[in-house]
């Protein structure tokens, strides 16, 4: 994995622990555990298997203003995602397919919308 | 860009996933909680034990609002109204915000909203604690 993806899944990774501390009180890997129905290693490799699918764009010098907003939307929507979830559900390899192939599309929506306004930008000065 | 047929019926397949066993009365445990805290009442510890579960599933129906005059869903326009308005509860002080930033329509949420979500709960929490006979 590119240096720049793995501290992109290393900061989403410390945002939902902070949240969950901020949250819940929730600071050790054996409470997470518990909330998130998977292991702390487990979670970890879901996350970089989100991260792998997002937009290369995403991960551009240019898009580094907006990276910090998005590392924030991962955390959130992970965590609203994971709080239904068990790892060892017969439908969760399904869900999480289609958790990250919505999520993937909702970024990529963005990293379009946030290329068009700058086209516009650009053209109007 | 209109998202596809394929798209559409993945994400309501996604959203409804967790619509078995005794999903309306979680998701009526969770608007009711709203109406609490709108009335500037605090949760009892019922409430609160499943309550991030609970509110990932209303997010979800709230999600299928954009899907309610086009498609036939397990869930009434009514319920999913009803959970926009407890999705919007909580995360209306950063859609204000966002209102008001020139690039807000890129950045979806903020980062706080988690945060005051259960900032708010806990202060709730908190007033109901100082509230209570000594």
């Amino acid at each position: 994995m590119q240096s720049v993806k793995r501290d992109f899944s290393h900061d989403v990774l410390y945002l939902i622990h902070s949240l969950c501390a901020t949250a819940f009180g929730a600071s050790s890997d054996d409470k997470l555990e518990k909330i998130f129905g998977v292991s702390m290693v487990q979670m970890e490799f879901v996350i970089d298997k989100v991260t792998q699918v997002l937009p290369e764009a995403l991960f551009a010098p240019s898009y580094h203003h907006a990276l910090e907003e998005i590392k924030n939307i991962f955390a959130r929507e992970f965590i609203f995602f994971q709080v239904q979830e068990k790892w060892n559900d017969p439908h969760y390899q399904e869900n999480l397919s289609n958790f990250i192939r919505i999520f993937a599309r909702d970024i990529q929506r963005h990293v379009d919308r946030s290329s068009s306004q700058t086209f516009k930008m650009n053209k109007e000065f | 860009m209109k998202p596809s047929k394929e798209d559409e019926a993945i994400e309501i397949a996604f959203r409804t996933r967790n619509l078995e066993g005794n999903w309306q009365v979680r998701v009526t445990k969770v608007i009711n909680c709203c109406d609490k805290l709108n009335r500037q009442e605090g949760l009892l510890e019922a409430e609160k034990a499943d309550f991030l579960q609970d509110y990932a599933l209303v997010r979800d129906i709230a999600a299928l609002k954009k899907y309610a005059q086009s498609h036939d869903l397990s869930v009434s326009v009514q319920l999913i109204d009803q959970c926009r308005h407890a999705v919007d509860y909580f995360e209306k002080p950063v859609y204000a915000a966002k209102q008001a930033t020139l690039f807000a329509r890129e950045t979806v949420f903020h980062r706080d909203d988690l945060q005051a979500l259960f900032t708010r709960l806990s202060l709730q929490d908190g007033r109901q604690l100082n509230n209570r006979p000594k």
